[in-house]
């Protein structure tokens, strides 16, 4: 086991606007995350009908296979262009189970709206300009929240340490804009919303690991209790890159459309983008200009050598 | 080398007074170096990843799958494998090495090992991975620390720390190479078991392959038949009788919709007509359906007569399995025994469902009261029926006890319908089964606290549910709502099976001459089975609250329900 570890919590007084982000991320979670509203369901028989559609639609060979229309019956549910013209669709085979399967994806699409995720999140299809920044700070469940909040716990307050509160914000909140601009250029179409502070998160450790790539991050290890085999180790800032966003880079092109993904990849890695456009700038005009220095390392010691 | 070259010169090794790595730093190397390449050689084939994704949520026991799955498998071996070589031989260490100040020398010269000698040092390590990492342990007792990746090109791992790993404490290589022999002994062991039961299944015929053109759409369990129908026509006929799942109907109506001509979307339509037959509104629009597809075919005529529950025969059809059922099963509702024995003398020669036939040769010898025989060809089919066709044979000889005399200590096809039940409790249960149960229980008044584990899914607002509640001694019922859900189910319900046992019990329980007047009236409207049983009843009942009778259904005894002799079917 190899976890990255927090060397200490830094108190509110040192890193203030993370904790308020965090604080930000956590009320959204308990005001949102009550009972849902009950969904209904399209069994299996209406699901490969969508995929039946879908296909049509698309002018695609139909597949023969039930799973494999079953498959894209899931990515049609997941499908504005799906939404807009599934009305149209109008054979002559089955026309008793058309007609209650058009009613059932009408009442689908009916549930869908009035999902947390679908009020507050980011997708393709129609939604308020307040949804750009309200999915930042969404999450779709206990763990997703834990994992991002444990990163803004580390790169939030490194970042927040290193400059001012006032970049982390302008880091985290354009971050995730890009991110979701990236998202959304990439997948127009979808309907399943996004939601989480990922892409915002991704931009921080993008900006941070590029700015501070001589730095280490501090590591703890556990092989076995025997003397050796557990304690810390420290490795370098720029380490984070390839590990998180090649990964990231990796699972996205190697996702089939037809299966999905939970995780919004290009989120991810439109924020890591921006971070690390932003750092190089950042460093560019630091060595043209000390003016620039002065604005970055608002609150920063050179003098501290250690992880964050 | 792992084999002493004899033909070598003798040299003495390089003087060495390198430390020895240890061992915890190799294995976190490995774990860095994991975490960096991982993405990267996921990245690199991302595209056979996508289809290897796809291909397993689509058709995860197909060829293609398998062999996606290998070449991923070699792929990322091979990576790994190069990588590896390329970082030994040319800085001599990996990149998480290289963090932990690890380096991979030659025992000999003590310089990186060559590309050639780096290959072979990671397709042994490979190979080590292969067999679950266990001659990595090896680390732990060999006295330079060099494991067999590392003994096949003369190469060991050395820290460039100030301080490096003693050699083992013997106690260490002892526990090691122990653990190894008993890795061995157990290996050699599940390996023998293994090739046994492969043998063994290879030799019952396991292996067979299934002769299906599209796997997901048809199912295994339906005949491949040619004529009117086909596929469908035995698919119906099977999940009438309860041999065929939903499911498995509704893949083949899907693809003789998708895929066949308007006779087969005929045959479709009337299927799910059947299907939904529960669902009146779909039932019907199915039934549209079927002659809309095509009017001249046979399934049009058939959908005409099994949806106008007519009494008159269906028609005729040499051939179809499907019509047979349905005959069948409409003359045992109606106690029609001349038309249900005619019926089962007309067997399409490739018929397949002999149990269907066998319960219901037993249940019209039953029926014209020919109890010997009907007793006879019982006991030599019951352990022969699976589980379905037994229960529904149980229960149809276990209500006609009952009703026959409801004061015996014990109905022995009572006993073996719960006999049954326990049997293979995770099973679907049919209401119809419990209400026989139930009945057989409020009869003997027998308290029985496990049955009511059998009827947790059902529907508490149903009529079955109903009736079953009303008629447990342990229901902890009053006895007002008790009346009120026989008169609910007697009065309301659709199905004449659980009116029929309604009314039994609401003619002997109530004492409302309402009740008897709204009884008198479902008697001369409903074809109930045990028409002359439930008379008898009414009319013991009318004379004992004095209430005057009007003429019954009971009194036209129709010419067909008399006991034909029977043909040359019998069991």
């Amino acid at each position: 086991m190899i976890i990255p570890w927090l060397k200490g919590l830094r108190f509110f007084h040192e890193a203030p606007l993370t904790w308020t982000l965090i604080a930000i991320n956590l009320l959204f979670f308990f005001l949102t995350n009550g009972p849902q509203p009950e969904m209904s369901n399209l069994n299996k028989h209406e699901i490969k009908l969508a995929g039946r559609a879908y296909a049509m639609m698309h002018g695609k060979d139909v597949p023969a296979d039930g799973s494999q229309l079953l498959l894209l019956g899931s990515r049609a549910l997941r499908d504005n262009t799906f939404f807009a013209r599934y009305r149209d669709f109008n054979p002559t085979q089955d026309t008793v189970a058309l007609r209650s399967w058009q009613s059932k994806v009408d009442e689908f699409q009916r549930d869908l709206k009035k999902r947390p995720v679908d009020m507050f999140g980011l997708h393709g299809g129609e939604k308020h300009p307040g949804s750009w920044f309200t999915y930042q700070f969404m999450h779709s469940g206990a763990w997703h929240l834990l994992g991002n909040m444990i990163m803004l716990m580390i790169f939030g307050a490194a970042l927040e340490a290193l400059a001012s509160s006032a970049l982390l914000v302008f880091v985290y909140v354009a971050g995730g804009l890009f991110g979701a601009a990236f998202f959304l250029y990439l997948s127009p179409d979808t309907s399943a919303p996004m939601v989480g502070a990922s892409a915002s998160l991704s931009a921080v450790m993008a900006f941070y690991a590029l700015f501070e790539r001589k730095k280490r991050i501090k590591f703890f290890y556990f092989l076995s209790p025997s003397p050796g085999y557990w304690g810390d180790i420290y490795l370098p800032t720029l380490v984070v890159l390839p590990l998180y966003f090649v990964e990231d880079l990796a699972q996205y092109f190697s996702t089939a459309e037809e299966v999905g993904a939970a995780i919004a990849y290009t989120a991810h890695l439109g924020g890591a983008l921006f971070g690390i456009a932003l750092a190089l700038t950042f460093r560019f005009l630091c060595r043209r200009s000390p003016r620039w220095e002065q604005i970055l390392y608002a609150s920063y010691s050179r003098s501290q050598p250690e992880a964050p | 080398m792992v084999f002493e070259d004899l033909s070598s010169l003798q040299k003495k090794p390089a003087q060495n007074d390198s430390r020895l790595a240890p061992v915890s730093d190799r294995i976190l190397s490995v774990i860095v170096d994991f975490s960096l390449f991982w993405p990267l050689f996921t990245l690199l084939l991302s595209s056979i990843l996508k289809k290897l994704q796809y291909r397993y949520y689509a058709a995860p026991e197909s060829a293609e799958f398998w062999i996606l799955l290998a070449v991923t498998v070699f792929g990322f071996g091979a990576l790994t494998v190069i990588a590896q070589a390329l970082f030994w031989s040319v800085l001599g260490a990996t990149p998480g090495q290289m963090f932990f100040q690890l380096r991979v020398r030659s025992v000999h010269t003590g310089k990186a090992p060559t590309l050639h000698a780096a290959l072979l040092r990671g397709l042994l390590f490979m190979f080590e991975i292969v067999l679950l990492g266990i001659p990595f342990l090896e680390v732990f007792s060999h006295p330079r620390r060099r494991a067999l990746h590392d003994r096949a090109i003369d190469t060991e791992v050395v820290t460039l720390k100030e301080q490096g790993i003693q050699t083992p404490h013997r106690l260490e290589i002892h526990f090691i190479r122990s653990f190894f022999t008993m890795c061995l002994a157990l290996g050699l062991v599940w390996s023998f078991a293994t090739v046994s039961r492969f043998y063994a299944s290879a030799v019952k015929g396991e292996y067979k392959e299934t002769e299906l053109t599209d796997a997901e759409y048809l199912c295994a369990e339906v005949p491949a038949r040619e004529g009117s129908g086909g596929r469908l026509d035995a698919a119906m006929a099977m999940f009438l009788t309860g041999s065929l799942s939903l499911e498995c109907l509704e893949s083949e109506t899907d693809f003789a919709f998708w895929k066949g001509e308007k006779e087969d979307q005929s045959w479709a339509a009337l299927a799910l007509a059947v299907a939904k037959s529960k669902d009146n509104a779909a039932k019907d629009a199915y039934l549209e359906q079927v002659c809309a597809k095509d009017d001249q075919g046979y399934a049009c005529k058939l959908a005409k007569w099994w949806g106008s529950k007519e009494v008159e025969p269906a028609p005729a059809n040499n051939v179809s399995w499907a019509r047979l059922v349905m005959s069948v099963q409409r003359a045992e509702e109606n106690g029609d025994i001349g038309t249900w024995k005619r019926e089962l003398a007309r067997v399409p020669s490739d018929f397949d469902l002999a149990e269907f036939l066998e319960v219901q040769k037993v249940k019209a010898l039953w029926a014209e009261k020919k109890f010997e025989q009907a007793e006879g060809g019982y006991a030599v089919i019951w352990d022969q029926l699976s589980s379905r066709p037994q229960r529904e044979l149980a229960t149809r000889l276990c209500l006609s006890e009952i009703t026959q005399d409801c004061s015996v200590k014990s109905y022995r096809y009572c006993q073996d319908l719960e006999a049954s039940l326990k049997n293979s409790p995770q099973e679907t249960v049919d209401a119809d089964w419990l209400v026989a149960l139930a009945e057989d229980k409020a009869c003997r008044n027998a308290k029985d606290s496990e049955f009511l584990a059998y009827a947790k899914d059902l529907d508490p607002e149903s009529d079955s549910s109903k009736l079953i509640m009303t008629l447990l001694p342990e229901s902890g019922l009053s006895e007002s709502t008790k009346l009120e859900n026989l008169r609910s189910v007697a009065f309301k319900s659709g199905n004449p099976a659980l009116q029929t046992r309604a009314l039994f019990h609401l003619l002997r329980t109530s004492r409302h001459l309402s009740d008897l007047e709204k009884s008198q009236k479902v008697l001369a409207s409903e074809g109930l089975p045990y028409q002359s049983e439930l008379h008898a009843v009414f009319m013991k009942s009318a004379a004992s609250m004095g209430f005057k009778v009007g003429p019954t259904k009971a009194d036209r005894v129709p010419a067909s329900s008399k006991p034909e002799p029977f043909g040359e079917d019998e069991p």
